[in-house]
């Protein structure tokens, strides 16, 4: 029992104490002050609401173009599906950040850069969706795509109304790991946005943090805010959550 | 069973988005790897010209040994987290509370773990150096993240303090899928707790230590954030980890070294792979 609670101080101690910091005044009384200030004066609003975006978008794409890839991976055969995916499983291995320099040319050639296009398209097609989704696929039942066959949908109504359907759980998972992998992303967004209007939350709080005159009660502020969503959307989904990080870490 | 052209239809929208942003600039960046290039001018063949210079400088060889030294997190979190998993992996009232905060760091984005902790550990005004001081355990404040010896150690602390509750999920899977009669019948026999674990779930558990061992790894040797956001490298490169090296060649020096830094990058790409294939080859080996 001592044990539990002596991890519980480590893990939860330090987040207890800038909740502390974020909600008190200099003289120690609660107060929202630093909310306020930090939403209003640091541009925390703005930031967080870029985050929104880019996630929100991110993860919608990412299912959608994931899952469609992965549907022919999984189910059919045809030339070229093994070098495919040889090259997918060749890329968990590349540290992405060396790739930012031809990428960025990339982004400003399709005038992506400044723009929160420039992080969402990078981030929305990964090895390890594809193949976290191909598992799932091959999961089911072949004798319920026979039977759609012979209904007469077409192949594009059996993915949308059989096969999609049956692998909503592994969806949930995908989506989970996604929102937090893109919420969190840093490197990449601070290279690709340069303006402070279109930064993210990550970026917008460590570009705070390195300002002389940082105000330590708006940047604790900022970082509960920063936290809150990928928090509660752990609490409110710990089962697929946890379920879904496994079976990604054992498959990639 | 689907046309040619419907797999295509199917395949084409991720596979023009993975080829256009990943696969086109990973080929683009191994290929800038032998040229010289700072962006102003035309890129111009080096040949091998960015590796024998990596080799022959310093500052290489310290981030280097700063990325070696960065491994000892591995084992490190490893052990602690497998501790942590056994202890969480019993039928207890409340059990699930703990299991949950313990887990929380991991879905806080490391920028702002990086921050927190920089926070605390700040010299003059650092919660952790106010709270020694008062404890009288100090008389002077600790040099957490600008002494040279520390540094390095402190970044490593955050990785260490986010990771743990990650790892300790993979162990948990694990655990929870060794039948329990295993250790029922080691009791039966006498076996000390100890024992059963070295003997049953030590044994049980190699593919999930490999697998903890291969992403906590691949995750130090990569590691940039938390140095980004805490120490930037300093003092005095003390604590510059290889990508750290790299981001500087590619963005903070002036002209930009492009070429240098993804020759950089391939060598962190090599040194990633090799330390997963010995990861397996040892554990294996056993």
């Amino acid at each position: 029992m001592a044990s539990l609670i002596g991890l519980l101080l480590l893990a939860a101690g330090p987040i207890a104490w800038v909740i502390y910091t974020s909600a008190t005044d200099f003289n120690g009384h609660l107060t929202l002050a630093n909310y306020a200030g930090a939403w209003r004066d640091a541009n925390i609003s703005r930031y967080l609401f870029n985050s929104l975006v880019v996630t929100g978008l991110t993860v919608f794409l990412s299912l959608l173009f994931c899952s469609l890839f992965a549907y022919p991976m999984a189910l059919m055969d045809f030339k070229g599906k093994k070098a495919v995916s040889f090259i997918l499983m060749a890329t968990f291995f590349v540290p992405w950040e060396m790739t930012f320099v031809p990428l960025f040319s990339v982004c400003v050639k399709m005038g992506l850069d400044n723009s929160l296009w420039g992080v969402i398209l990078p981030s929305c097609v990964g090895a390890m969706g594809i193949i976290f989704l191909m598992d799932a696929y091959k999961s089911i039942p072949k004798s319920l795509f026979e039977s759609a066959r012979i209904d007469g949908l077409s192949e594009f109504a059996i993915w949308y109304k059989v096969a999609l359907p049956l692998i909503r759980p592994s969806l949930a998972g995908l989506a989970i790991i996604t929102f937090v992998t893109s919420w969190s992303l840093f490197m990449w967004p601070l290279i690709i946005l340069r303006e402070s209007s279109n930064y993210t939350l990550t970026v917008g709080l460590s570009y705070l943090s390195g300002l002389f005159s940082a105000n330590l009660k708006f940047l604790a502020a900022g970082s509960i805010i920063a936290c809150l969503p990928s928090v509660a959307l752990f609490l409110a989904l710990q089962k697929h959550f946890i379920s879904g990080l496994v079976k990604g870490a054992v498959k990639g | 069973m689907m046309s040619k052209r419907n797999i295509l239809l199917f395949m084409l929208p991720g596979g023009l988005l993975f080829a256009l942003f990943a696969l086109y600039p990973l080929a683009g960046a191994l290929k800038l790897a032998f040229y010289d290039y700072n962006v102003f001018s035309a890129p111009a063949f080096a040949g091998l010209g960015n590796f024998r210079e990596m080799l022959s400088n310093a500052n290489f060889w310290n981030a280097g040994k700063n990325s070696l030294l960065y491994l000892i997190v591995t084992p490190v979190l490893a052990s602690a987290s497998l501790l942590v998993a056994v202890l969480v992996n019993r039928k207890m009232r409340g059990i699930n509370f703990f299991r949950t905060a313990y887990f929380i760091p991991v879905v806080i984005p490391m920028v702002i773990a990086g921050i927190t902790w920089k926070l605390i550990l700040s010299d003059d005004i650092g919660a952790l150096n106010r709270l020694l001081t008062s404890m009288h355990l100090i008389k002077e404040p600790v040099y957490w993240m600008t002494g040279a010896d520390l540094a390095i150690f402190s970044v490593m602390f955050v990785t260490f303090w986010k990771g743990i509750g990650y790892y300790m999920v993979m162990f948990l899977t694990g655990l929870q899928n060794i039948p329990s009669n295993l250790y029922e019948s080691a009791q039966v026999d006498g076996a000390t707790d100890f024992y059963a674990f070295r003997r049953i779930t030590l044994p049980l558990l190699k593919p999930y230590i490999l697998l903890v061992l291969i992403l906590s790894s691949t995750a130090a040797i990569k590691v940039f954030d938390e140095v980004y956001v805490m120490t930037a490298g300093g003092p005095l490169r003390k604590s510059e980890t290889l990508i750290y090296y790299m981001y500087a060649n590619a963005l903070n020096d002036f002209p930009p070294r492009i070429g240098f830094a993804c020759a950089v990058g391939a060598v962190i790409f090599f040194l990633a792979a090799a330390i997963a294939v010995l990861n397996k080859f040892v554990l294996s080996e056993k």
